[in-house]
């Protein structure tokens, strides 16, 4: 049973199979929406469509339990054929650096075998000459009418592929570690204002933080095209006391981290507006006057028993800029709300009274988007990259190269073995080989 | 002087160097083979000196960056790419139908960029969330990545031509055969460096390196194509027409993933 299951989990068919169905199933996942409120789901397919879609987590597809068993097999898959290549290479990659076995020279990949006649020494010298060029300096192993020498370079490449696919094993696993034990979701802080109150991605349920943040200022600053050209918030921590912690500007691409937890610029937005400077007319006399108002509240006008309230700032009414919803509240008048648009506006309307309200200025009111995240998988998969990024590096530019060279036989008829392997682009090697040998074996060779 | 004027200068030396190498396989005269790559190189020192120049002058109008920031930019630096590693390749593989795949692409997405009038070509700002370190490491690494799948999909269906129609003029399977896996084991190890870099960039400007995004979807969908190829080729011997499907099926999620995403789904990639 075991080893039936084993045999499963070891095989590259499964592998294969499981990026196959991994690509299917992610590009199903690009298909449906997945940044999407399920009641906004429901009004986009039909009762079936969306009942059967809903079913099968599509709408949030990629944290759901079948993708997540997917990943999970490949991981078993790779823990499985680790072990196994573990057990081919081990020997190969920390052995002894002393490989004296004769029976290279029947099984090598790369075989050759020549008589030669001569001094002893002069060809163990050569062919020392010849391992040390192809390879590096031989082990050797000597005796009166025979020698056997050995050479190696690069075994440790052999580590590449197993880094390689345990890297995707971190990777994975620190992906997990991110989703149990973190956090990401979004604060909206208005401008000079503090709040702990994070609203988590997804669920949108909310988490408090163990501080406040305040948000000093936010600035948004154009290019002369009307392009964006930075975002930045000064943020504050601030503790229950009211003391601040620290303090630190966010930019795009620019985050800020305390304590584990990250703070990124994600959107911002116009919360109100401060300081207006209201303009009133008086259309019968041409009095004119211009009244300041801190905040949206009631400011009685100063010639009159009314009160003029200012309800509510848009950032944009309807494309026609600025506006303030405000209401003039009379003794006995009943409230009649009516907007203030910006001054030279020809909408700015005569009210009743027979005054004209324009607004002349106001500073913006903002609020930033800081995007609240905790992830401690992350630094698992930053290992995981940079070992993943080791593993290629030894799996395609190194080489393990082994080299073996015997001398046999009686100095009538000396005969000289020489194997040779590489686990990696063998014909090179080969062709060295046959080269030097060509080249560097002075000794006579009798065909 | 314009960058885009070098550029189409470029253009048209590519486009003679393909004429050559075409005339160098129907006449089978060594001389017009290295004709046609001196052509090659030429254009290429020319493809550089736009790309350089853009830089310089983007620095000129205030607003310097690396151009790697827009479709036009991106086009641009795609062909130089599969330039840039037709060039090295050569070296090994000296055959002049790697030439002509690499040098026919790079020339059809030069002209495409200059004669489709929807591609904009005018150096803009950057916004905010392009600037960034990762921009050049992350933009680098895929578009090399997004040239050896190119050259690898060119191989391949020269490959299923060779096999189907047997015309003698196209060198022998087992050279494309060969030449597909080396392009695309490259490419593999390139593709996933430009999604550590892009995650690594994610991370610092979105928050988190992943977020199964459209895009990052799509090169994770590309990602796994091509480790499925690595993986039927080495652990399980694969050869041939079924490699080569394989092969195609990948440089189609490559220029999904590139231009696919960017019209039909909705994401934050906006930008090329
Ligand atoms: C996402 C996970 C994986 C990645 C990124 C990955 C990547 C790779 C790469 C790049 C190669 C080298 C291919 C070449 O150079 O031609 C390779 C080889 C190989 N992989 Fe994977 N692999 C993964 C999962 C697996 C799994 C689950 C298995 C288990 C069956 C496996 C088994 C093998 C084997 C047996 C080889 C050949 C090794 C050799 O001959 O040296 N891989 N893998």
């Amino acid at each position: 049973m075991t080893g039936k299951l084993v045999k499963f989990f070891s095989s590259v068919k499964l592998t294969v199979f499981l990026f196959l169905v991994l690509a299917a199933t992610s590009i199903l996942g690009t298909l449906v929406r997945q940044d999407l409120p399920l009641e906004t789901q429901r009004s986009l397919y039909s009762p079936t469509v969306f009942s059967v879609l809903n079913f099968f987590n599509a709408f949030d597809m990629y944290h759901s339990w079948w993708f997540t068993a997917l990943l999970v097999l490949l991981a078993l898959n790779i823990i499985v054929c680790t072990r196994r290549q573990f057990a081919r290479i081990g020997k190969l990659v920390f052995g002894s650096r002393e490989h004296f076995d004769d029976a290279v020279f029947r099984t090598s990949p790369i075989r050759r075998k020549y008589p030669v006649r001569g001094d002893i020494e002069t060809i163990r010298r050569e062919s020392d000459d010849i391992v040390r060029e192809l390879i590096s300096a031989p082990a050797t192993k000597t005796s009166a009418d025979s020698f056997f020498m050995y050479a190696e370079k690069g075994r440790y490449s052999r580590l590449g592929m197993p880094f390689v696919h345990i890297s995707v094993l971190l990777i994975l696993f620190g992906g997990v570690i991110g989703t149990l034990f973190g956090f990401i979701g979004q604060m909206n802080i208005i401008e000079g204002e503090q709040s702990r109150e994070v609203t988590l991605y997804g669920d949108r349920e909310t988490k408090n933080l163990e501080f406040d943040v305040r948000c000093d200022k936010f600035t948004v600053d154009f290019y002369e095209t009307g392009m964006p050209r930075e975002y930045r918030s000064d943020l504050s921590i601030v503790d229950r006391g009211g003391e601040t912690l620290a303090s630190n500007a966010v930019r795009v691409n620019h985050p800020f981290v305390y304590e584990g937890l990250k703070f990124c610029q994600a959107s911002y937005g116009i919360a109100g507006a401060l300081n207006y400077l209201v303009g009133v007319r008086n259309e019968e006399t041409g009095e004119k006057l211009n009244l300041r108002i801190d905040a949206v509240t009631e400011m009685s006008l100063p010639d009159g028993e009314a009160v003029l309230v200012l309800a509510k700032f848009l950032p944009d009414y309807k494309g026609q800029g600025p506006t303030v919803l405000a209401a003039l509240v009379g003794p006995g008048e009943k409230r009649d709300m009516f907007r203030i648009f910006r001054d030279g506006s020809r909408f700015n309307r005569v009210r009743k009274s027979g005054l004209t309200f324009s607004l002349k200025d106001f500073d913006v009111l903002y609020y930033t988007g800081i995007q609240v995240s905790r992830d401690p998988g992350v630094v698992f998969v930053w290992t995981g990259f940079i070992l993943i990024i080791l593993g290629f590096v030894l799996h395609l530019f190194f080489s393990h190269k082994r080299v073996w060279v015997k001398l046999s036989g009686s100095p009538e008829n000396y005969e000289l073995w020489v194997a040779a392997s590489a686990d990696k682009n063998r014909k090179a090697l080969e062709e060295k080989l046959d080269g030097l040998i060509a080249g560097k074996l002075a000794v006579e060779q009798t065909t | 002087m314009n960058d885009t004027f070098f550029v189409s200068i470029a253009t048209f030396i590519y486009f003679f160097s393909f004429f050559l190498m075409l005339l160098c396989v129907i006449f089978k005269k060594r001389f017009l083979e290295r004709a046609a790559l001196s052509f090659a190189a030429i254009g290429f020192t020319i493809h550089t000196v736009s790309i350089v120049l853009r830089w310089i002058l983007s620095y000129q109008m205030g607003v310097g960056h690396a151009p790697l920031a827009n479709f036009y930019e991106s086009l641009v630096f795609f062909s130089w790419s599969i330039m840039f590693v037709y060039l090295i390749a050569r070296n090994r593989y000296p055959n002049v139908f790697i030439g002509i795949i690499s040098v026919f692409f790079a020339f059809i997405i030069l002209s495409y960029t200059s004669l489709s009038g929807g591609v904009d070509s005018a150096i803009k700002p950057l916004i905010p969330a392009l600037k960034s370190n990762w921009l050049i490491s992350h933009v680098i690494s895929s578009f090399l990545a997004y040239a050896c799948f190119a050259i690898a999909f060119g191989s391949s269906v020269l490959y299923l031509i060779k096999i189907k129609v047997q015309p003698a003029i196209v060198p022998d399977a087992a050279t494309l055969d060969e030449v597909t896996y080396r392009m695309i084991s490259v490419g593999f190890v390139m593709l996933t460096l430009g999604i550590i870099t892009g995650a690594a960039w994610a991370d610092s400007a979105w928050g988190r390196y992943w977020g199964w995004d459209p895009k990052e979807t799509w090169s994770f969908i590309t990602w796994l194509i091509y480790g499925a190829f690595l993986h039927v080729h080495l652990a399980r011997g694969w050869r041939g027409v079924k490699l080569s499907l394989i092969s195609i099926t990948g440089f189609v999620a490559v220029l999904f993933t590139y231009i696919g995403v960017n019209y039909l789904l909705a994401g934050l990639h906006s930008y090329l």
